[in-house]
């Protein structure tokens, strides 16, 4: 059986993440929290707690206002005891509202069993081992791979054509990611222009 | 024209600038609680809406803390928002307790509606990253109607032969189907209490989201 890793967001109530270790098996913790929250008491005493039964906690400190931080610290920890064999669950109960956001989304992206321990533990319905990556063809993820910068659809077309892309199957992709909202198509010049939305592009790049 | 939805807690402030920045909007739904502050800051937004001339449905949650509860009550409302009429809804999951914005999430990322928090000290509207797609479709349909049955039968959950026979299909394809649907973590596989060389099959609690 493979090692369990519990991942879970913390703010300053340790009750949060005690709750989730108690009814979530798990053999490793790691908290994703912002740097305050751990010169607090809570974390002290939480820390005490996993001390005591020999363990450790693994930190992964993020900015707890910042959607962003919060997500790329939650996929980047999950992908990491991933890649490691771990299996990972996640309990988004602790920190701020953005933060428990934040991890709730990464784990539907990244498809981790999802937890809220706030009174009674609640699994949340995220489909284990799909994420959000799945729901793209190959051809959208080569059309997402090519544009780091806004291109027309024939310079798309010109580069995955090597690739042994058809023009057919490329229009196709750039219409699926238009309908999905992640490549915005505007007319410049007389040619369609295709270009994905510069506040969601890092979240866009996680999936490809 | 779009329809509004959104979490509201104590502070106004977390909702008013969707409400400023949605284009073409038709209203507004939001969910509170039953805290007085928070009905302060629904009259705000009411007052608001009404010298825009937007209309307004304010809901109180009776309970902000239940989190299946908000999102099945949010969840029925799209839907109907959905039927209702062919505009464009948008999420604002910025207010309310950790619960309401969670439930909002949840919904939001099944639904595939394009969602957005307001920064708690800039006030700035930042715009989430979630596919316009519905979740369920990771499932096959043959999937989503064991589930759907499941969901159904939660009181009485089914044995595999049972499911198979109510819904036509052969006692291995079904095996097959139920071991996915566990994969998934959607279905489980439960000792029967009468019977115990038996097994029941079983939704996972909050499946009735996927199906809905």
């Amino acid at each position: 059986m493979s090692e369990r890793i519990l991942i879970s967001t913390f703010g300053f109530d340790p009750e949060k993440v005690l709750r989730a270790l108690r009814w979530i098996g798990y053999d490793r913790l790691t908290l994703v929290a912002g740097g305050k929250s751990l010169r607090e008491p809570g974390f002290r005493r939480l820390e005490a707690a996993v001390r005591a039964a020999g363990d450790s906690v693994e930190i992964v400190s993020v900015d707890p206002f910042d959607f962003r931080s919060c997500f790329e610290g939650a996929v980047g920890a999950i992908q990491r005891h991933r890649r490691a064999g771990r299996e990972v669950r996640v309990n988004v109960s602790g920190g701020t509202k953005v933060l428990a956001d934040a991890a709730l989304l990464a784990a539907f992206q990244e498809g981790v069993e999802a937890w809220h321990c706030e009174g009674a533990p609640v699994r949340l319905p995220v489909l284990k081992g799909v994420s959000f990556g799945d729901s793209l063809s190959l051809g959208q993820k080569a059309v997402l791979s090519v544009i780091d910068k806004p291109q027309t659809t024939s310079q798309i077309v010109e580069r995955l054509q090597g690739q042994g892309h058809s023009d057919r199957s490329v229009q196709a992709a750039i219409t699926r990611l238009r309908e999905q909202g992640l490549v915005a198509v505007t007319l410049r010049g007389g040619a369609a222009v295709v270009s994905i939305d510069p506040k969601v592009k890092w979240f866009v790049r996680a999936l490809t | 024209m779009t329809v509004l939805f959104g979490t509201l807690g104590w502070r106004p402030q977390s909702l008013m600038p969707s409400i400023k920045s949605t284009e073409g909007l038709d209203k507004v739904v939001f969910y509170h609680s039953t805290h007085e502050k928070s009905r302060t800051a629904r009259a705000r937004v009411l007052e608001f809406c009404n010298a825009l001339g937007v209309p307004a449905t304010a809901i109180e949650l009776s309970d902000a803390f239940n989190l299946f509860q908000i999102a099945q009550r949010i969840r029925e409302d799209i839907v109907k928002a959905r039927k209702d009429a062919t505009t464009p809804i948008r999420f604002n999951i910025a207010g309310g307790t950790r619960l309401m914005s969670s439930a909002a999430l949840l919904v939001c990322i099944l639904e595939g509606i394009p969602t957005t928090y307001v920064h708690d000290e800039t006030n700035e509207e930042i715009q989430l990253p979630l596919f316009r797609l519905n979740y369920a479709d990771h499932l096959s349909a043959k999937q989503k109607e064991i589930l759907a049955h499941l969901v159904a039968h939660r009181e009485r959950p089914p044995n595999e032969t049972m499911l198979a026979k109510a819904l036509g299909v052969h006692k291995s394809t079904m095996n097959h189907h139920v071991k996915q649907l566990v994969l998934k973590g959607v279905v489980e596989v439960v000792a029967d209490p009468k019977d115990t060389r038996a097994h029941l099959i079983r939704a996972t609690p909050g499946a009735e989201l996927l199906v809905g």
